[in-house]
């Protein structure tokens, strides 16, 4: 008797346990599925058709371009408009020619997206004829699923990622529409690209390749951490002087842009919506390369862009305003004094 | 005509703004002010001075002050009694301050009203400097346009290298979505 008592009290335990292990059990599935989901096209050849949906004023839009990874090297789209990667280099071709778009390593690390979400991983009906997993990704603050990853069950390749929002409901995806190949026997990688340089409007030549930069000149700030788990993961500067940051919350990236003087309202596409970034007037764009939010403060434009969503980016913003704020010095004062009645400052 | 102002004149002006004169006095007052141009300004120097002490706060002053004030002479300045240069006839009135040289009070008041033109000149033209060198020297804020779709295209590259290439490359090869 006192044998079955003991039995009893360690099966009693194991299931406690195992309750109280399985969500990480998950979590940790779900992770080591996204870290594969990472590296996935430089291991596997693939093909097919890759479509974005992206939902602006309520309605749905859509673009398509053909996807093919062969021997490590990503291409997609065709004609004069495509772009290529393979390890920590890539390429944009316009109507120009091909252009270098980053030939350097990254060397900042984006934190572990468990860090700030709540992982599951679980099943899903099939993408485009393929047996998939779907990790989601959910704010522990409200419960509210944020993000669907699809990931193929057999090589791991990402066929489909959505955004919600923070209703739940999805407002951006990318994924195969069309799987022709995943898989199988791989073939030798494509030449690397024949590339020049950009031209700006007036003629001159720009390097579209950013530098990494350790310190950022006067006037600019990259905190190192943003309030919703995002993490600086690299600061760059740009031949047209424009600062870019890399923020990270392990699932989302998001592009900080920096330019020294006030926004040109005039200049800026047409389109858009108007928005509010704590007390300052922003435009808000979604479109097929993700949602972008600009405005100006403290003399500095800023432009923002993430597949976050726009409410997220107001956040964002909000919060990087808030960690770079500060009092105008004496002699911005002075300034302000002496020139503001003429409409200078 | 045309009636020089003395001390004399001051204090009657002064009076006469403090409601102190007598109606022989005030009309004394008042026909010399509507002949005399210098008695108009004098009255508008006399009237200006009490109302910048009226509005000036109140302190108390340092306790050498006093000190030094009666180590200065125990008359301070008076007017000389009987000196032909008291001003009442006309001529340069003159006082002798601390126990030393006369000083022709006339002067002294020219003096005393160039002062402030002075100082007048000098603000303008240390504002005036202050704004040519704002102008020369403060950069002014420009206007810049955010090259959004260029940024766009920015922000996929680098996200490609952390995140899944495929969605985050696709991107660049489609229409944007922004209008012109």
């Amino acid at each position: 008797m006192r044998r079955l008592a003991r039995i009893a009290l360690v099966m009693a335990l194991v299931a406690v346990g195992g309750v109280v292990l399985l969500p990480g059990a998950h979590a940790d599935d779900a992770e080591a599925v996204l870290e594969r989901a990472r590296n996935a096209t430089v291991r596997e050849d693939f093909s097919g058709v890759v479509q974005i949906e992206w939902r602006r004023d309520g309605e749905w839009y859509t673009a398509k371009a053909p996807v093919t990874g062969t021997g490590g090297t990503v291409q997609v789209g065709e004609g004069t408009r495509k772009a290529e990667g393979r390890g920590d280099e890539r390429w944009i071709a316009g109507v120009s020619g091909w252009q270098a778009g980053w030939d350097e390593p990254v060397r900042g690390d984006v934190p572990s997206p468990s860090t700030h979400w709540d992982l599951t991983l679980g099943k899903a009906d099939p993408i485009a004829g393929r047996s998939v997993v779907v990790v989601t990704a959910t704010d522990p603050d409200t419960g509210v699923d944020r993000l669907r990853v699809y990931c193929d069950k057999d090589t791991g390749v990402m066929l489909r990622r959505e955004v919600l929002d923070r209703d739940g409901r999805v407002v951006r995806a990318v994924g195969f529409v069309d799987v022709k190949k995943l898989g199988g026997s791989r073939a030798a990688a494509p030449a690397v690209p024949v590339t020049g340089k950009a031209k700006t409007k007036s003629g001159e030549k720009v390097d579209p390749t950013p530098n990494e930069v350790r310190d950022l000149p006067d006037g600019f700030d990259a905190p190192a951490k943003v309030a919703g788990g995002y993490v600086l993961a690299g600061r760059y500067l740009r031949d047209d002087d424009i600062v870019q940051l890399y923020y990270s919350d392990g699932l989302f990236g998001i592009s900080v842009f920096q330019q020294a003087g006030d926004l040109d309202w005039n200049g800026l596409p047409k389109g858009g919506n108007g928005v509010e970034v704590d007390g300052a007037d922003g435009r808000g764009y979604a479109v097929a390369g993700g949602t972008v939010l600009v405005w100006d403060r403290d003399d500095v434009t800023r432009t923002v862009v993430s597949d976050a969503t726009v409410a997220d980016l107001r956040a964002f913003a909000r919060a990087f305003d808030d960690r770079t704020a500060d009092s105008p010095g004496l002699v911005e004062q002075i300034t302000d004094f002496v020139l503001g009645p003429f409409g200078w400052r | 005509m045309n009636h020089e102002p003395t001390m004399h004149d001051e204090e009657m002006l002064s009076a006469y703004l403090d409601g102190e004169c007598t109606d022989v006095e005030s009309a004394w007052v008042e026909e010399q002010l509507a002949a005399s141009a210098e008695m108009r300004a004098v009255l508008d120097d006399v009237r200006a001075a009490r109302d910048a002490v009226r509005a000036a706060p109140l302190r108390d002053a340092p306790a050498e002050f006093w000190e030094r004030l009666l180590a200065t002479g125990p008359e301070g300045a008076e007017p000389v009694a009987g000196d032909p240069g008291d001003g009442s006839d006309g001529s340069p009135a003159l006082v002798a301050v601390g126990g030393g040289a006369p000083v022709d009070l006339g002067e002294a008041r020219r003096r005393r009203q160039r002062r402030p033109n002075r100082w007048v000149a000098a603000v303008a033209g240390v504002a005036a400097a202050l704004v040519i060198g704002a102008v020369l020297f403060v950069p002014q804020e420009e206007s810049v346009t955010p090259p959004i779709a260029t940024l766009t295209d920015a922000h996929a590259v680098r996200s490609s290298l952390q995140d899944d290439a495929v969605s985050a490359l696709v991107p660049l090869a489609v229409r944007g979505g922004f209008g012109r």
